[in-house]
């Protein structure tokens, strides 16, 4: 055998050898960096899936607009050119939120699974919208097949993941009312007083008291947008509830005695009126809203003008230390 | 080695020289502009149109150099030329090798100046910085041209001038498409047979997913090391061939 033919089959042995553990290591590695590659089609496309679906999505635009709208006739149409669009690329973001939008009154079944398979997808978690039109497409699209408690139990999951995903661009005030709305119709009964029921577990679970009480620790009742909770504005809404409860039960000692537990848990430090729920000021003897009598605070003990600040403006007295500081102090 | 850079740069120079090959390039460039014109008909999904439509086109285009050598080196063999030449003291592994090299560098400029121009008209069409995927998808490209140009060498050798094309270009096109069918055979897959699936990072770059330099060197040196496996076995077959 020549030399030359020995060095020839030299490099190809080291070569094959070389080129398969490359390609064997490389084949996993890609994967890794592109998850999607896993659920791409197998279709003899050579690589060029996204193009393809990029074509196929424009003649998907293009049949949607020489259509009047999705209806029983076009409807199994319209899934299977989304399906093909999703096969194509998995990530098609738009694809998947239009095509959803488009499906979800004739067929909501195929949209709500269309929509479960990209909440899974991990190169889409950042994405707010997808479950977010899960939740709303189970909320009001699946009356025929499920009951109201049911949809809400199914969606409650996707407002969460949808709130979740949406803090780091700001969440819309509609996706925490739809969520409170989805549990309280899971708690089930009078629709306001499930929604407090919902509110205080919420505060009840995201707050922790200190054992000292007074200025207590950063989670603290009463405290805002307390870092665990999904609700902005907890406090807030919590008010906001037990008004309108006290306005549909005004003679209700069982709800009362609820509306007093949550006033004394999460408002202790704040003065509510007892018979609306509304606050009050500093030096008010009545409320503005119901006219019921109230117990006064922040006055002078001597004059009896409101206090602004460490003594009254009026008398010189100093004024009271509340009874949490009391604690600190004497520490 | 001054044997193999002569006909490597007789190869590229002759062809960079045309100016047929400056207006094919502006006319890919013409083609991604345009893609600029669907904001309407895609739904605002334009730019990443225009990405896929770049990275399309660059890949033809590397294909389209590979396969000139198809055509190259049997019309040479034909013609006499390549006797000519290896009448003189030219082994036939330099004149291959000189070849592959040539053809290599004519793919690598050509589609960086796909590239090149993509950045371009992205820039100043989109107005969004550049995003490292966007390039490194352009870079797998390129790097792409050199197995491509391995397998079409092999192919120039074995087959006469209409059928080597053809064959070449269909492995191409099965090495991008079925290589996850050989992924569990080893030696085989990755060794002899290539995968090309490896180049195709293209929705990476629409999503701009994060890629490692490291891998873009990895894939690149699989690349060089399946042309050495491909080009020893050219050599192989075409010292013992007859060129009359």
């Amino acid at each position: 055998m020549k030399k030359s033919t020995i060095v020839h089959l030299i490099v190809m042995v080291a070569a094959i050898v070389c080129g398969s553990f490359l390609a064997q290591h490389l084949y996993q590695q890609q994967f890794k960096l592109a998850p999607y590659k896993a659920k791409l089609s197998h279709a003899p496309l050579a690589g060029f899936h996204k193009v393809a679906s990029d074509v196929e999505w424009m003649f998907f635009i293009n049949y949607l607009g020489s259509q009047s709208s999705v209806n029983k006739e076009n409807v199994d149409d319209v899934t299977a050119r989304l399906e093909k669009i999703l096969m194509l690329d998995p990530n098609f973001e738009k694809a998947i939120e239009i095509g959803a939008l488009s499906l979800s009154i004739e067929a909501p079944d195929a949209a709500i699974k269309m929509l479960k398979e990209a909440c899974d997808n991990e190169d889409l978690k950042d994405n707010w919208k997808i479950p977010l039109y899960t939740a709303l497409i189970y909320t009001y699209n699946m009356k025929a097949n499920m009951s109201e408690q049911d949809r809400a139990i199914a969606a409650i999951p996707y407002y969460r993941k949808a709130i979740e995903r949406a803090r780091s661009t700001g969440v819309q005030p509609f996706m925490v009312n739809s969520y409170i709305n989805a549990c309280a119709k899971k708690e089930g009964g009078e629709k306001e007083l499930a929604r407090l029921n919902v509110l205080f577990n919420e505060w009840q679970r995201c707050n922790v008291t200190t054992e000292a009480g007074g200025m207590g620790g950063a989670f603290e009742a009463g405290g805002v947008g307390m870092p665990d909770s999904l609700i902005t504005d907890l406090d807030g809404r919590i008010l906001e509830a037990m008004q309108k409860v006290k306005i549909n039960h005004p003679n209700d000692q069982a709800i009362d005695n609820t509306l007093n537990l949550i006033r004394a848990k999460v408002f202790k430090d704040r003065h509510i009126c007892e018979k609306c729920c509304t606050p009050y000021a500093a030096g008010d003897k009545f409320c503005a809203k119901c006219g019921a009598g109230v117990a006064v605070y922040g006055v002078c003990v001597k004059c009896g003008e409101v206090l602004k600040g460490a003594f009254c403006m009026k008398c010189g007295t100093p004024a009271p230390v509340p009874e949490k500081a009391k604690g600190v102090l004497a520490k | 080695m001054d044997q193999i850079m002569a006909i490597a740069g007789g190869t590229w120079r002759r062809v960079l020289r045309m100016r047929v090959v400056y207006f094919l390039i502006l006319c890919v460039w013409v083609l991604i502009a345009s893609a600029l014109n669907y904001d309407v008909l895609s739904l605002q999904h334009h730019e990443q149109f225009m990405i896929d439509i770049s990275l399309l086109l660059n890949t033809v285009a590397a294909i389209l150099v590979a396969i000139s050598l198809t055509f190259e080196i049997p019309r040479e063999l034909r013609e006499g030329v390549a006797s000519t030449l290896l009448a003189k003291p030219l082994g036939r592994s330099s004149y291959l090798i000189g070849k592959l090299l040539g053809t290599i560098v004519i793919g690598m400029v050509i589609t960086g100046l796909i590239g090149l121009g993509f950045f371009v008209i992205f820039k100043l069409g989109v107005n969004k910085p550049l995003v490292n995927s966007m390039i490194l998808s352009h870079l797998f490209v390129m790097a792409s041209v050199v197995p491509m140009c391995g397998i079409a060498l092999f192919f120039s050798v074995i087959m006469p001038e209409l059928l080597a094309p053809i064959a070449t270009f269909v492995v191409i096109w099965l090495a991008s498409s079925y290589s996850y069918a050989f992924s569990g055979a080893s030696i085989l897959y990755g060794g002899i047979l290539p995968d090309l699936d490896l180049y195709n990072l293209r929705a990476a770059a629409i999503y701009s997913s994060t890629i490692a330099w490291e891998h873009f060197l990895l894939v690149f040196l699989w690349g060089v090391v399946f042309c050495c496996f491909a080009t020893s076995l050219s050599s192989l077959i075409f010292g013992s061939r007859d060129l009359k």
